[in-house]
């Protein structure tokens, strides 16, 4: 079994950190709007806000992502791709390759500077996605599992 | 039908229709916001041409282009394929590849019956046609050349969509494949029995709430309370009585709703097609290609398995946006005797092998059907009893008692059966069994969940999925021993194990 890119876990980390100085800043609004503003904007509105501020500092950027990158792994056979997943609820996933139906790559903003990609597969009922590959490996793999496909397409007719 | 062809006429007269049906929404908000202003009677003249004015626009303006778009709808057959084109300011031209159709639905709503019109539903596993009001002998001829076609289309092999149907092998028999057989004809008796077992008073309060709440008419509601209060002195009693006569004749009207909805039923086959036919006012028209099914699903309750009786469907998909059904189950026996219901099985599925699974849930997983459900009933008794109602405590002892019945009902029903390239999956709900039968090849994915918790107890959860419209139809068996998920694991990728893993070099096996 194979993991994907260690650098997936700064990916996460800055993205979540994104997110959590956006509830920070509303934290902070909310507060100044309820001390100099708005009178009926009771104060402990930002303080919950910053409650869940705290929790993403905690879980979200410090705890999750090291551990999902730990628990991901994900193996690609000749005609079936396998994804063990997870921190708490452990799942396990296999797909046959032959009822994937398209395959496609996927690189946000952040992801192109640390030169990473992810894969989605799609059947003709689920989406199962392989996230943060490095990017020369993603497009191999998507190759390699076009191909593979390909073959057995020809070999079943 | 090899030439373009047109709608029927009644079709304009449905874009008419169409045009109020897009603005009722509006015109109701309209007339409740003015309601004071028409009931005191003195509407000016202006108001009144205004508002007419504006309402006409509106019905030209959406009924217009749906009568341009209908206008220039052509349908025809084509070397192999079923062509449809309509569009008012672009084109839009639909193909459907004849040999990969799987079902050909029609249904006659009361307007449509009237006029001989039909809507016809063409679904294949990617794309799918609907066409709204067309003449019924067109829609009938479509059919049939559509099946002829099929037949005589070699079969070429869908990868991946169905295994080959024994049927093919034997030599074909001329004089069957002309002609419907029927299989099955639902008898008034069995119709009765079958509203009575299913959800008939659900069908009335979901039809009866649903219309005082679009219409805004909860003083109904009160008005009803009222009357009896009236009547009785004692006001428990006096609301005891109302829900109990508003309960039975929900149940009763239920009924009868059912029993028209499921008129006549009859399940015929023709080579390879199965087709459903039922209604009394609406005639609904389903059919659904064998070699298409990607499973079957024989469901029961408590209830009518006591009497015997099961229902049996089969899941198609599709892609197709078009079709009303997106979950791609398709219910060929709605109510039927379980031994009558094994032998159209037997004869509709031959390459099918279908047996009641064992009974497999170790004890250990017994509470774990009702612990949940138990700690969240616990919680919102205690709150309850706390803040609003002492005796809280008895109705959540009871609901506590159905749960926990019905999740060892449950636990004591789950269990599988592998059989060769075949399994059999017994999926469990409240008061309620699914049977699954999935062939190995139509398995699109299988999911292993297990939790610190159910691995300390070797237990764990398994979900085969196999293509269903758009969501896939899932098949899950809850807390059953590690050795067994195992099995299936195995069964499921059985041929893939000793595959060689493509992804190479740095393998970590430490994991596993």
């Amino acid at each position: 079994m194979e993991r994907i890119s260690p650098e997936a876990i700064k990916v996460w980390r800055i993205s979540e950190a994104i997110a959590a100085a956006v509830v920070l800043l509303s934290a902070l609004g909310s507060l100044l709007l309820s001390l100099f503003v708005w009178d009926w904007l009771p104060w402990w509105i930002s303080l919950i806000i910053s409650g869940f501020f705290l929790y993403g500092c905690i879980f979200q950027i410090w705890l999750f992502p090291a551990l999902k990158y730990k628990y991901f792994r994900y193996e690609v056979l000749e005609d079936e791709i396998k994804i063990h997943s997870g921190i708490w609820i452990k799942k396990r996933l296999s797909v046959p390759l032959f009822r994937v139906q398209n395959i496609d790559t996927h690189v946000g903003p952040l992801m192109r500077r640390f030169g990473l990609k992810s894969i989605t597969l799609r059947t003709s009922a689920e989406k199962i996605v392989i996230p943060e590959l490095e990017a020369d490996r993603a497009d191999g793999l998507r190759n390699d599992i076009r191909a593979l496909i390909n073959e057995n397409t020809r070999r079943a007719i | 039908m090899y030439s373009p062809e047109k709608l029927h006429p009644v079709a304009y007269l449905g874009s008419l229709v169409n045009g109020f049906k897009n603005l009722w929404i509006p015109i109701i908000i309209v007339l409740f916001n003015s309601r004071e202003a028409i009931f005191s009677g003195n509407v000016s003249q202006k108001y009144f041409l205004i508002s007419g004015g504006i309402l006409i626009l509106a019905v030209v303006l959406f009924g217009g282009y749906d009568f341009l778009n209908k206008f220039r709808t052509r349908f025809w057959i084509e070397d192999g394929k079923f062509i449809y084109r309509d569009g008012v300011i672009s084109n839009r031209e639909k193909e459907l590849d004849i040999s990969r159709i799987q079902s050909i639905d029609f249904n006659e709503p009361i307007v449509h019956r009237v006029f001989g019109a039909v809507k016809l539903d063409i679904i294949t596993p990617g794309e799918g046609i609907k066409i709204d009001t067309i003449k019924k002998s067109q829609a009938q001829s479509i059919q049939s050349i559509l099946y002829n076609e099929m037949d005589q289309l070699d079969s070429a092999v869908e990868i991946g969509e169905f295994s080959r149907w024994p049927r093919e092998e034997a030599p074909p028999v001329e004089s069957q494949s002309e002609q419907f057989v029927t299989l099955y004809e639902m008898t008034g008796k069995t119709l009765i029995l079958m509203s009575m077992t299913s959800g008939a008073l659900g069908a009335f309060l979901a039809i009866v709430f649903g219309f005082i709440n679009l219409i805004g008419a909860n003083f109904l509601i009160e008005w009803y309370f009222e009357v009896f209060e009236g009547l009785i002195q004692n006001i428990f009693v006096a609301m005891g009585i109302a829900v109990l006569i508003f309960i039975t004749a929900g149940y009763i009207i239920g009924i009868l709703i059912l029993s028209i909805k499921y008129y006549n039923y009859t399940l015929k086959m023709k080579t390879d097609d199965l087709v459903v036919e039922y209604g009394l006012l609406e005639k609904k028209h389903r059919s659904v290609n064998i070699i298409r099914v990607q499973n079957i699903i024989i469901k029961d309750s408590l209830i009518r398995r006591m009497i015997g009786y099961y229902s049996l469907s089969v899941t198609i998909t599709s892609d197709s946006l078009d079709s009303e059904e997106i979950d791609g189950k398709v219910e060929l026996l709605p109510f039927i005797r379980k031994k009558r219901l094994y032998e159209i099985i037997d004869e509709i599925f031959p390459n099918y092998h279908v047996e009641v699974p064992e009974k497999i849930v170790p004890f250990r997983g017994y509470r774990r059907y009702f612990q949940v459900m138990l700690s969240i009933i616990v919680i919102i008794t205690g709150i309850v009893q706390y803040f609003w109602f002492g005796y809280a405590w008895m109705i959540g002892l009871a609901i506590s008692a159905v749960f926990i019945i019905s999740g060892i009902y449950s636990a004591k029903n789950t269990g599988y059966a592998i059989y060769d390239n075949e399994i059999n999956m017994m999926a469990t709900g409240f008061f309620s069994r699914s049977h699954f039968v999935i062939k190995q090849e139509k398995v699109i994915q299988a999911e292993w969940v297990v939790n610190p918790f159910l691995r300390r107890a070797d237990l764990g959860v398994i979900t085969l999925v196999t293509a269903a419209g758009m969501m896939g139809s899932s098949a899950s068996l809850k807390f059953i021993d590690k050795e067994d998920i195992e099995k299936i694991w195995n069964w499921a990728e059985r041929g893939n194990s000793n595959g060689e893993d493509i992804t190479g070099s740095n393998q970590s096996m430490a994991d596993q």
